[in-house]
Formats: structure tokens, sequence, C-alpha cells
């Protein structure tokens, strides 16, 4: 598996995985197209629909123009403050992936670190962190969650912190396992045998070695980040109102939903789904290609 | 042990070419592969790691599956063409007329059933006995490879045995059927010294007692030296030399053999140097053309050896693959 | 090597024992014994009490089968594990005694190169940044003096070019990583990692075992090679009694965690004493012979958790009378500088 990362791009067996893998390909397009949507949402966007002289209280509730007689400026329609649907889907994105990426960095980092301490050390510390571990994992992630944004205001940086005080500990397991499988190798007793100290071979031999999962473990888990701050938003303990990701703006058209002016809130959702979808098929994909597979 | 007069030989493979398909390229693991075999004869096919040798194996029971293909040849086992049977008639060989022995018992062994059942599986499966029948002679071919308290050893489960124990009860379930051919792929190279001596022994013992042919893959000359009658030797992906076993070891014809036979090291006698044979074998992506051996053979001097030596036979029963064999 | 030789062996080890503790507090086994009831741990004894001794420029070899404790000794030496009793001494010191940072520069002069040509890299390091750690922990070896020392990057980059050219590797493959290597050339890295930083004394955990047959003489010649060049002593572990006929001077046999024969290679191989040795090397295969040679020792290896009493080997021993399963046979000399653990060898 190692030989297919490190390889040159062009020729290497990942690559030349993921050509012959469509799923591989689809899901990796809708990602590109979304994150550049998101990147260039101030410059492709046709109206910055958090400013507030741009939108105007009279276009509100204006149909999408391409499902109803709504107004050509307003592809898929206004909300009730009269901000353009596939603007604030742009911006939305952002927040969500940003919220997604950042929450799971900070997830893994905690994660890998813990687990990385538990799996070398063993003992006490192993015990320890692995207690902790288990009793968070009896709860449901989404009540810790919530319970957390109940002491915080509702905040960017406060729900990315959440997300990662619930994500860290698959992480920490997945790493403590790896770690424990790596510290038998005989590299690792050769680092020894030459006299390094430890954290020198924590950090120079262990991590390298234990990526691989993790790295498949990150992409499969930002789609769930996604819809956890999609959830939490949705139950308005999540991102503010001013600036919402994808899961606010599900709310936000939530109560009008059916009374006609459905639009508000089925085409956040739908690019959510979309999104999801898009991460889940390049994270299957990557867990397959990634997996090391038996060759004589 | 004498060469046994036959009229026909038990199995013939002819012309036998194995592919993998790799994303980048074809490799061919196994490259134009003849050999026949004697009922009742022990063949050993010797070579290093990444010769083909236990390709060889595998393909005779067609247990090669993709990416790898058979893309060649003809396999006649008791008459009938291997090849060309469906993968019912297959399935009615293996395990029955074929039986296979693997390198690692613990693999082999499903550690969820008894040992007693999975050598009645293959009883109940192809002689078609009851079950008790089936059982009871499990019991009597754990007797025959001298497993102690067979009784109780047919209820125990494969962890509960050492692994001399457990390649054992592989090894009854081989008999168990009294196949006319087994095929032995490493079978002692995960086992201890003295436990390794005991199973060669034992199967020495019980292949002469059911005339059963025996085809003996391994990497460990001394063991082939001591149990095969014939030995062909492979060197990426091809028969370079083959012949009776004394003639092989006490007179090896191709480089290649001298070199492998010399890199031995001896118990009995101390050299400040071995010998070795410089480089590597090649990879199967990257063979040379012509004589596969010729970048790493001393006697290799012409370009003749540009050109592929075929599989000549220069005495009865003896076969080399060189331009310039040693005499 | 014996303990007649005059001179101090290089390293030596007294009573060396490793006990592993199998299962947890609930499985102590009560038993009544001394009037008290006593619980009494179930322990792998893998390493059961062995005395050896080697000196400069010697190479010794342990031969056994799988589970003598022949590896386990190994890292009890480099204190990769830490031994349960006994006393290990390398040029006069006890390095069982040693804390970790006090064991620190002994590192240097001993060294160690593992069996599995395949685990024993770093797969994510390049192979000039593996044969380099080792400089940048210790320096440059016993004429550049301790590692405190700032050692100039051209000369440890030398150094290492050197040694990868001494150890048959092409110096331009440095930046390459292992899985781009065989074998034997993973094997060649692993050498020279080993002595790059000039050691002593060098332990070889089966370092050919995992290669084929013409790969292992290139292997077998550069080990001597060394040797030869670095006045290198080695302790070689192997289960492959042809290999060690090659390369050794002295042998020591293992039987479940003790020597049962010591000695020099020569006399070892041409007239075994020990009931054991006798029975390995009937059942090795040899290329000379031309037939299945019937073994010797008879049954299966014992559970290392239930050891035979008296003489571990009696059960499966030809020879073994009733003294043998009462009493501990102690390694005594049987002849010139061959010791033997039996009370009635051959």
């Amino acid at each position: 598996m190692i030989s297919r990362l490190n390889a040159r791009l062009g020729e290497s067996e990942l690559w030349l995985d993921f050509r012959a893998s469509l799923s591989a390909q689809i899901g990796a397009f809708i990602m590109v197209v979304f994150t550049l949507g998101a990147l260039f949402a101030p410059l492709i966007s046709p109206q910055d629909p958090y400013d507030l002289t741009a939108i105007n209280i009279l276009d509100a509730y204006q149909p999408s123009w391409l499902f109803g007689e709504g107004d050509s400026r307003f592809l898929l329609g206004t909300d009730a403050q009269g901000r353009d649907i596939l603007s604030a889907i742009l911006y939305g994105t952002r927040v969500s992936i940003f919220v997604g990426v950042m929450g799971v960095l900070l997830a893994a980092t905690i994660g890998v670190s813990l687990g990385l301490l538990a799996g070398y050390f063993g003992g006490f510390v192993d015990n320890l962190i692995m207690r902790i571990a288990d009793i968070e994992l009896s709860f449901p992630s989404i009540l810790i969650a919530l319970f957390i944004m109940f002491f915080w205001e509702p905040g960017i940086r406060n729900i990315i912190v959440a997300i990662a005080a619930v994500e860290w500990v698959l992480y920490a397991r997945t790493a403590r396992a790896s770690v424990l499988s790596e510290r038998e190798k005989d590299y690792i007793d050769a680092s020894k045998a030459i006299g390094l100290p430890v954290h020198k071979i924590m950090f120079r031999h262990v991590l390298p070695n234990i990526m691989a999962p993790i790295i498949v473990i990150v992409n499969v888990r930002f789609a769930w980040v996604i819809i956890l701050e999609a959830s939490l938003s949705f139950l308005g303990a999540g991102v503010p109102a001013e600036r919402p990701s994808l899961g606010r703006l599900i709310l936000n058209g939530y109560e009008m939903l059916f009374s006609g002016y459905w639009w508000t809130s089925v085409f956040p959702g739908i690019a959510l789904v979309l999104m999801v979808f898009g991460v889940n098929l390049l994270g299957d994909w990557l867990r397959d290609a990634l997996n090391p597979r038996l060759t004589k | 042990m004498t060469q046994a007069k036959v009229h026909q030989d038990l199995l013939s493979v002819r012309n036998l070419s194995v592919c993998f398909h790799t994303r980048k390229n074809t490799l061919t693991a196994v490259d134009d592969v003849s050999f026949s075999l004697p009922t009742g004869v022990t063949l050993g096919v010797v070579g290093e790691s990444g010769a083909g040798k236990s390709t060889v194996a595998f393909s005779i029971l067609r247990l090669i599956d993709s990416p790898g293909e058979i893309v060649s040849g003809r396999i006649e086992f008791e008459g009938r063409d291997l090849m060309a049977l469906s993968e019912q008639e297959m399935e009615g060989i293996r395990g029955n007329r074929i039986c296979m022995i693997f390198q690692d018992p613990m693999v082999t062994l499903n550690p969820v059933y008894r040992i007693g059942d999975q050598i009645a599986e293959g009883l109940i499966l192809h002689r078609g006995s009851s079950k008790k029948e089936a059982h009871e002679r499990a019991i009597t071919a754990l007797r025959e490879v001298a497993m102690p308290s067979p009784e109780l050893r047919a209820r125990a489960y494969p962890h509960e045995l050492s692994g001399g124990m457990q390649q054992r009860a592989i090894i009854a379930a081989a008999i168990a059927l009294h196949p006319a051919l087994i095929i032995a792929d490493e079978p002692t190279t995960a086992l201890d010294a003295t436990i390794q001596a005991q199973i060669l022994e034992l199967l020495s013992r019980l292949i002469k007692e059911h005339s059963t042919s025996l085809i003996l893959v391994t990497h460990n000359l001394a063991v082939v030296a001591e149990m095969a009658d014939m030995i062909a030797v492979m060197y990426a992906g091809r028969i370079i030399e083959m012949g009776y076993k004394a003639d092989i070891l006490d007179h090896p014809l191709h480089p290649y053999t001298v070199g492998l036979l010399e890199s031995v090291p001896s118990m009995t006698k101390t050299t400040s140097r071995i010998k070795q044979i410089p480089g590597l074998m090649p990879s199967l992506d990257d063979l040379p053309p012509g004589c596969s051996f010729s970048p790493r053979c001393s006697s290799c001097r012409t370009p003749d050896c540009f050109e592929r030596p075929p599989l000549r036979e220069i005495s009865p029963g003896r076969r080399v693959a060189c331009h310039f064999p040693l005499t | 090597m014996t303990k007649q030789t005059m001179a101090t062996p290089l390293l030596s080890t007294e009573g060396l024992i490793k006990y592993y503790p199998v299962g947890r507090q609930q499985l102590l086994r009560p038993k009544w014994s001394d009037n008290r009831l006593r619980f009494d741990r179930k322990m792998v004894k893998a390493v059961n009490g062995v005395d050896l001794s080697i000196s400069k420029g010697e190479t010794l070899s342990l031969v056994g089968e799988s589970g003598c404790g022949k590896s386990t000794v190994a890292r009890l030496i480099l204190q990769l594990i830490k031994p349960t009793g006994g006393k290990i001494s390398y040029d006069g010191v006890n390095l069982v005694e040693l804390s970790r940072h006090k064991m620190a520069p002994f590192r240097k002069d001993i060294q160690m190169i593992f069996q599995n040509p395949y685990g024993s890299l770093n797969p994510r390091m390049k192979v000039v940044d593996i044969i380099t750690e080792p400089i940048e922990v210790h320096g440059l070896g016993a004429d550049q003096g301790s590692s405190s020392e700032r050692i100039g990057k051209q000369a440890a980059v030398a150094r290492v070019l050197q040694v990868m050219q001494e150890c048959g590797l092409d110096s331009n493959h440095g930046d390459r990583y292992p899985h781009q290597f065989s074998g034997g050339q993973r094997q060649r890295i692993a050498i020279a990692r080993a002595i790059v930083t000039k050691p002593k004394l060098v332990i070889l955990d089966e370092p050919v075992s995992a290669l084929d047959v013409s790969i292992q003489a290139q292997i077998l010649n550069l080990l001597k090679d060394m040797q030869a060049m670095m006045e290198l002593t080695y302790l070689f572990i192997s289960h492959d009694l042809s290999v060690v006929r090659q390369i050794s001077t002295h042998v020591a046999v293992m039987y479940l965690g003790a020597i049962c024969e010591l000695g020099r290679c020569d006399d070892i191989f041409s007239a075994p004493r020990h009931h054991y040795t006798r029975a390995l090397f009937s059942a090795v295969p040899d290329i000379s012979s031309r037939s299945r040679r019937s073994t010797k020792a008879i049954g299966e290896l014992p559970s290392a958790t239930d050891l035979p009493s008296g003489c571990t080997f009696h059960p499966r021993c030809p020879a073994a009378q009733e003294k043998c399963r009462v009493e501990v046979p102690k390694l005594t000399e049987i002849s010139e500088d061959q010791f033997c653990a039996c009370h009635f060898p051959a």
C-alpha cells in the first residue's frame, strides 16, 4: 500500500485504480465542484446574500426560475428576506466545508495523539484514555454535541470544538490499534536498539506508518461531520443565523416548507445530500484502494 | 527407489503457460512448462522464490484465479485433459484423485470445524459415505498418520493442536481418499526441524504404501535430495533442467543448477567463502530476452544466448535448457 | 570463550532468566504447600538460566528450534526486554543494572540485524536516512569521539556512502524506499545500518532465514568479509544448521530456554554429545544424503508453561533414565572446551 502512495503520481497504482473506478471519479467530480463553488463564492454567486444593501425584501419568496415563473435573477428562488437561494447555498457550502474540514482536522489531531500515546505506552495511560473513550462512546454523539453547545453560544469556533470533542474517539481507537501492531515490528526494535529517544521513535517511525487507516477515516468521517453540523444547526444549536451553513439554511426555510415555499428548504437540502454523497463515494473508493491486498 | 515401469504416465503437463494481468502489463509467471510424472514417483520442483513453482502446482488443479490466467497448456491426468473439464468435473477431482497440501497448516484448516469433520467432509462428498462411516474412516486415517489418540484428536479444533499435528491432520485428509497424486507446496517450511523430519518420514512412508505420486514444491534442496526421485529446476517461470535425482545433484548440467547447488551450505564441510551466484533472479516484468539466466551466467559468453534455449532431451529422462550445458 | 580462556570475554551472561506471566490474576492456581495456600502464576519460561560468553573476534551461534528462547536471549542482551534475573556483562559492565540513560552509549557498540528484511526497515523512510540514523544518535564511532561532538554533515554523508558501497549497495539508490529493493538488498541495508557506527559486537537474529539460497550465500559472504575487515564479534542466531556450520567458530545448542550443549563449532558438529543435539542433527535434511533417515527424537515439543521436571528433554530422549526425570543436569565440561548438560552424554 505504501508503494501506491510513494510511486510517481502518473504511474502509481493508486492513480490507475482511480482511473478505473467510475464511482470514485463521480465522487471526486462532485467534491471538486462543491469545493470550487465554495472557494469562489464571492466571485461567482449572483448576489451576496449577507450584504443587507443587496437584498430587497420585496423579492421575498420568489419561486425558483427553473421550476416556476420566478425572476431570472433568482435561479433557485429567494427566501423570506429576499436572499437568493443559490447564493445562500454557495456561501452556506463554505461554512459547511470549513466546519467539516476544521472539525475533522482538530478531531484527528487530538485523537491520533492520544491514540499514539495510549498504544505506545500501554498500561495506565492506555487504560485512562481508552476508558474515557468508552464512556464517551456510550452516549450518542449528537447528544454530547448538543450538550456542549447548550453551554456555549452558537458560533463556528464553538461548533468546531464541539465536533472535535465528539469525534476524536474514533481516531484515537484506530490509531491505537495500528500502533499496537506496528509496535511489534522489527523496525521499531531496531530504532530502540540504535538508541533513539522515545519521542523520536513515536513521531519518526510509528506515526508515518499508522496514517493510512487514518486517512481513510478522515475522508469517511468528513461526510458525517458535515451531517452532524447540519443536524446541530437544524436544531438551532449550531452556526448562528448570520452565517448559516447548509443545515441552518434548511432550518430557516423549514416552517414554510408546507406552505408552498418549498424551495427555501429543499434546495439547500439537495445540495447537502449531493455533497455528502460525493464525499462518501470518494471515501468508499479510497478505503478499498488503500487496503493492503494480498498479492504474490 | 526403483524407476517404476509404467505404460502410461499418470500426469502429463504439456506447454503450460500462466499469466498475471496487472493494470500496467501482463506478466508471464509460467512459460511453456512441460513434464511427465509416472505412477508412484516423487517429482521435486525446486527453485527460488518467484520462479513459478507454486504457480505450476496450483495450475494442475486449476486453482488459478484472476488476475492470473492459464493461457495455454494440456494437463493429462489419468487419461483426461484437465484443462477441458468443466468446473464441476474438476471439483470431482480435487480432494479426491488429486489432493493438495499447503505450506501453512493454520491457514489450511478451518478454525471453526473439528478435525474429524474436516477429514470426513471429503469422504462424504466424494465417496457418498454416511456420516458415521466417514468419521470412522477419518479416525483410521488419523491412525495411519501416527496421530497420538486419534479418537480424541478427531474431536479437537485446529487451534488445539500443535503445528506438526495440524500438518498430520492435513496429510490424513489428503490420503483418506487414496488419491493418485498429492501435490505438496512447501509442506514443512513452517515447521521445526525435528517435526519436519517426522512429517517427511511420514509422507515418504505413506506414498510408498499407497503408490501415490507426489509433486513436492520447495526451495529447500536438501528436502528434495532426500524425498524426490526426479527433480525439475525452475528459473524465472521456466524449467531449465530436469532429470533423475542422482543425475541432477551429482552431475548438474545447467550453470544455474551448478551455482545453486554450490550455494547450499553444507553441514559437513566448512569453506572460507561460500560460492555465490552474482546478481538476482530477474523480476517478471523485466525478463532478459532469450535465456533468462544469461546476465548472471559465468559460462555464457556468446550472443547465442539471446535466443531462448529450448528444453532439450540429452539422454532418456534428462533435459536441459541451455546452449552450453556443462558436460 | 570458555571458562578456561584467560582474556575477559567481550560479552558474557550468567544465569539469564526471562519469565513471562500468562493470563490474568484470576487464573492464579491455588496450591497447598508448606502449610500455606500459595498462588502460582502460570509462567512461560522463555529463557531459563543461560550462561554463555563470547570473546573478541569469535562468532558464537545459538541454535535451536522455535520456542527455545534464542531470539529472546538476543533481545535480552540488547536490553530491548528486561530480564527477570541474571547478569549480562559487556566489557566488564553489567548491562542489566544500567538505566536507560546509562545504557545509551553502549548501543553504539552493540548492534543488531533482524530476521525479517521486510519488517526491519521503516517503510516510510528513505534508505539513506535509515542508515544515517545511528550516526545521528551516536556520532561516527570509536575513533570520532562521542555523540556530543557536532559531527559534520559531510562526514556523515561520506561515511554512509562508504558503508553502502561496502555492503554492495548502489550509492545512487539512497533516495529510494525499502519496498523498492529485494529481500537480499534490504538485508544489505540492515547490515549497513548496523555497522555504520563501527560497533564491536553485532547480534544477528536469523539474518538469512528469509532469503533464497543463492542470495543467502551472498549475504553470508558479506557478513564474513565485514567481520574480517572491522574485527567484529558476532552472536549469530539461527535454526539452520548448515548456515551455522559455515559461519561459526563456536556453537551453543538451546532447548526450551536453556543451553544443552556448547563448544567449538567443529567439535560439536563432528561429535555431538547431547541427545537433543544428535536428534536435531539427524532431523535436518542434508543435501548430501539421498534418502530419509529416521529421526531420533519422537514426540512433540512440550508446552512452555509446563516444563518437564528434571532434564527438560527427558520425555523425548532415547537415553533417558530415572535420574533425568528428577535432577536438572548442569552444563559441565566433558572434554576440552566442550560443555554438555546431560547426565548420560553419548
